[in-house]
């Protein structure tokens, strides 16, 4: 606090991300990290953000579905001088409504946003028990194109993406999510890709009670299993953890539950590849192996060679065996008797005797 | 005097007259040791009858059990390529010149029978062509230059058809390695075809993708063909360098050219050793020597082309019966020859040799000159192959299955880096053959082996 100002201090900058053990992304953010420090403040709050430009080239911040000043509205050349290099912008006004916002630069806005620069702005209700929730979660979806082998982002790419993140990493860097039995839990989306994201919570029914417009009247809310987060937009769904166990939460686009793969690879399905053939190959390349045959399930159980800062397609494993995921997945741990606030891991769940596939001969 | 000197030709006629057929042995070894030392000890045997010839077969079916090596293979040239036997026989021709020059012209004898008056009066007479005793010495030192001019052009006929062997020998060797190398080309084309086939069978690929891939292997065969058709008429070259026919031409080659050997040679001093070792310019140095004693020989004798002495016997004519014995001088007289045009055309001709050899001079020391640089630059090319660009081929395709292992790049692609990688190890041995070759040709312009200047073991090659 400065008087009656709120203040919050960002850095934009150079970062280095790890997406998961073994993948380090040269990207750019803020604070050190992408995505950005969620500002949070409280419904009438005057705030002031100092920006400073650690990044080669300038910058401006974009306060992303806010109501405020014309003049504060970020956008580089339209509304305000851009910030230069070297420099801090200062921005301050009122958030006036409670919700989901984001920020992120409105300055050379492809390469800043494809390198990682992007965070949210959280603000509260003034009154504490209105939309109140036992759990909240603010998830930012994106996506990168990132060659296999290399570590900095495409900036160019405008479709072919490759890397899909919950918060700037991936499955299994992403930290499951407990959350205790009889919780309401909230969940914000935001998302600065360049394709919509249909998030799909196993096990539960959820409703959909704000977009960045603002909260949706009870009577509007759509009970769903699935909400789609459309580009450039927050979705806020509130649902009741009323089934304990470890239930899966991704993107229901196949390919962003997955890390790099090649989409122009032959098509080896149903191939049959063995015999002298395979033999013949190996003598030429005797560490190939033929694959893809039966499908690509044996991607995520042979552990071969990869190239540097490459995380394997499929990967994962679980109590039963490889979880064959990647990109934006994580697993909601709905446990009894967590603490409020307690936030650690408590494991995989143990099923109650008879609640499990069996399987049968045949 | 003149009597005297009548009787010191009849005995040197009487001592020369009798004496054995000549023999060359002696300049052929002192030419074939020159040779012989500067191939590193390889034999140079001249077979002049049918037991030379069966040693000389007998060691060369000895040689063709092993694969050919470049020593094994000139060897057998030198005791196999009739052309170069050929040429040992120059030697023979040039000596016995030079025994001939040696020789005195056999007297004439003339007999006169003179009739009349009812008497009839006989008149004998003998004369031995002095002129050719006087010029003797000068004529057998020409002929002995001559030889020595033989001797040198035979040796190096001898080093020439060496580094010709050498060469093709080197040809053959990279070539052929190459080929083998070309096998694993057509290997990843055909793996490509059948998988192509193989996904056409599931449903996977369409006909113009699978006949890209069809048409590849087809091109690769094709080019495999005519890589086994070139080859075949390389080895016929060197058969023919080592005289080979019939059964002995089923002779292999080891797998592979060796390593390039020792540190990269210093162009200093080269120039040098060439002039002083090179056998063609001592030949023209000796036909230097020859024109030279021609013109001297020429000059002293300017004013006497002939002269014969003798002796005379006649019945007396006067009728007593007596026989009238005298000498006898016969000699042309420089009325209408003066001898200039002969003077003129062999002054033109020493200043022609002298001209030539000096020619000669200036060729070799660029020839040198350009066997180093092709050298060089071989060395260089095999070494940078070897210590780069084979190593990131090697790298590429290790990279390439790392991304395969990730699905990342399909089984085309793979085979494809690995096809180029081939190919880059076929141009290395291209490289390696061009060194090869450049040292032959390097030993060619030196007429001896090239000084290393330091002896670090060749590094394995990968």
């Amino acid at each position: 606090m400065n008087g009656t100002v709120k203040e919050f201090r960002l850095v934009a900058e150079p970062v280095r991300r790890e997406f998961a053990p073994g993948m380090v992304v040269n990207a750019w953010g803020y604070n050190g990290q992408t995505p950005g420090p969620t500002i949070e403040a409280v419904e009438g709050d005057r705030v002031r953000i100092f920006v400073k430009n650690a990044l080669p080239e300038w910058t401006t911040v974009h306060w992303h579905g806010m109501r405020l000043p014309n003049g504060m509205d970020g956008v580089g050349g339209l509304t305000q001088p851009h910030i230069p290099v070297g420099k801090t912008g200062v921005y301050e006004f009122t958030f006036e409504e409670s919700g989901t916002y984001m920020y992120h630069p409105h300055a050379d806005e492809m390469v800043q946003m494809a390198m990682g620069l992007m965070g949210f702005v959280i603000v509260h209700p003034k009154d504490p028990n209105q939309y109140r929730a036992d759990r909240d979660f603010a998830i930012m979806l994106h996506s990168w194109d990132i060659k296999p082998g290399t570590g900095t982002p495409n900036p160019a790419t405008m479709l072919d993406f490759n890397m899909w993140t919950f918060n700037s990493r991936v499955f299994p860097g992403i930290d499951p999510m407990p959350v205790r039995l009889g919780d309401r839990v909230r969940m914000r989306f935001g998302n600065l890709s360049m394709t919509s994201h249909p998030i799909h919570l196993h096990g539960h029914h959820m409703v959909q009670t704000a977009t960045d417009g603002g909260w949706i009247t009870e009577s509007a809310q759509t009970p769903m299993n699935t909400v789609n987060v459309p580009v450039g937009s927050t979705v806020t769904v509130e649902w009741v953890a009323d089934r304990p166990g470890d239930w899966a939460l991704h993107c229901h686009k196949a390919h962003h539950a997955m890390n790099a793969m090649a989409h122009d690879a032959p098509n080896m399905i149903g191939v049959a590849q063995g015999g002298d053939l395979q033999k013949r190959i190996a003598n030429l390349l005797p560490e190939y192996m033929a694959m893809g045959a039966g499908g690509m399930a044996e991607m995520a159980e042979m552990q071969m060679p990869l190239p540097p800062n490459t995380l394997p397609m499929m990967t994962g494993n679980g109590p039963f065996g490889p979880i064959e995921m990647g990109g934006m997945f994580t697993v909601v741990k709905v446990r009894d008797g967590l603490a409020i606030g307690d936030y650690r891991d408590p494991g995989w769940y143990k099923h109650p005797a008879g609640t499990v596939m069996r399987l049968i001969d045949g | 005097m003149i009597a005297a000197r009548f009787g010191v030709i009849l005995v040197v006629t009487l001592a020369l007259g009798g004496c054995a057929a000549p023999d060359p042995s002696g300049p052929f070894t002192d030419i074939a040791n020159t040779a012989s030392e500067r191939l590193g000890g390889s034999e140079v045997r001249w077979a002049r009858n049918g037991k030379d010839e069966t040693a000389a077969q007998e060691a060369i079916a000895r040689l063709l059990e092993a694969p050919l090596s470049e020593a094994s293979a000139v060897r057998i040239a030198l005791l196999n390529n009739q052309r170069l036997q050929a040429e040992y026989e120059e030697i023979g021709i040039a000596h016995a010149d030079l025994v001939q020059a040696g020789l005195l012209e056999n007297p004439s004898v003339s007999v006169d029978i003179l009739a009349g008056n009812g008497a009839v009066s006989p008149a004998f007479s003998i004369v031995e062509n002095v002129f050719g005793l006087l010029t003797m010495p000068a004529r057998r030192t020409m002929a002995s230059s001559t030889l020595d001019r033989t001797k040198y052009a035979v040796g190096a006929k001898i080093l020439n058809t060496a580094a010709e062997v050498r060469s093709a020998y080197y040809k053959l060797v990279g070539d052929q390695q190459a080929a083998d190398l070309f096998h694993q080309v057509v290997s990843a084309t055909e793996a490509a075809a059948d998988l192509a086939g193989r996904q056409v069978t599931a449903g996977n690929l369409n006909r113009r993708d699978q006949a890209l891939q069809q048409a590849q292997y087809a091109e690769s065969l094709v080019e495999l063909a005519r890589i086994e058709a070139q080859l075949a008429v390389d080895r016929e070259g060197l058969n023919r360098l080592l005289g080979l026919y019939g059964e002995q031409i089923a002779w292999n080659l080891p797998d592979r050219l060796p390593d390039v050997a020792g540190a990269k040679p210093e162009l200093e001093g080269l120039e040098t050793l060439a002039i002083e070792h090179r056998l063609d310019l001592a030949g023209a140095r000796a036909d230097v020597q020859t024109a030279t004693y021609a013109l001297e020989l020429g000059q002293q004798l300017r004013w006497l082309t002939a002269l014969g002495l003798g002796v005379t016997i006649e019945r007396d004519p006067g009728g007593s019966g007596a026989w009238l014995k005298g000498p006898k001088v016969e000699f042309s007289l420089p009325i209408f020859d003066l001898g200039t045009a002969r003077i003129t055309s062999l002054e033109a001709q020493q200043r022609k040799t002298g001209k030539l050899f000096v020619g000669l001079a200036v060729d070799v020391r660029s020839e040198v000159r350009e066997a180093y640089l092709r050298l060089a630059a071989a060395q260089d090319a095999a070494t940078f192959y070897r210590t780069k660009v084979l190593p990131l081929k090697q790298q590429i395709v290790a990279e390439n299955q790392r991304l395969y292992n990730g699905m990342l790049v399909g089984v085309y692609d793979l085979l494809r880096s690995r096809q180029d990688q081939i190919n880059s190890a076929r141009d290395y041995i291209g490289t390696l053959k061009d060194y090869w070759i450049a040292r032959s040709q390097m030993e060619r312009a030196l007429a001896g082996p090239l000084p290393i200047a330091s002896a670090d073991p060749p590094p394995k090659s990968p």
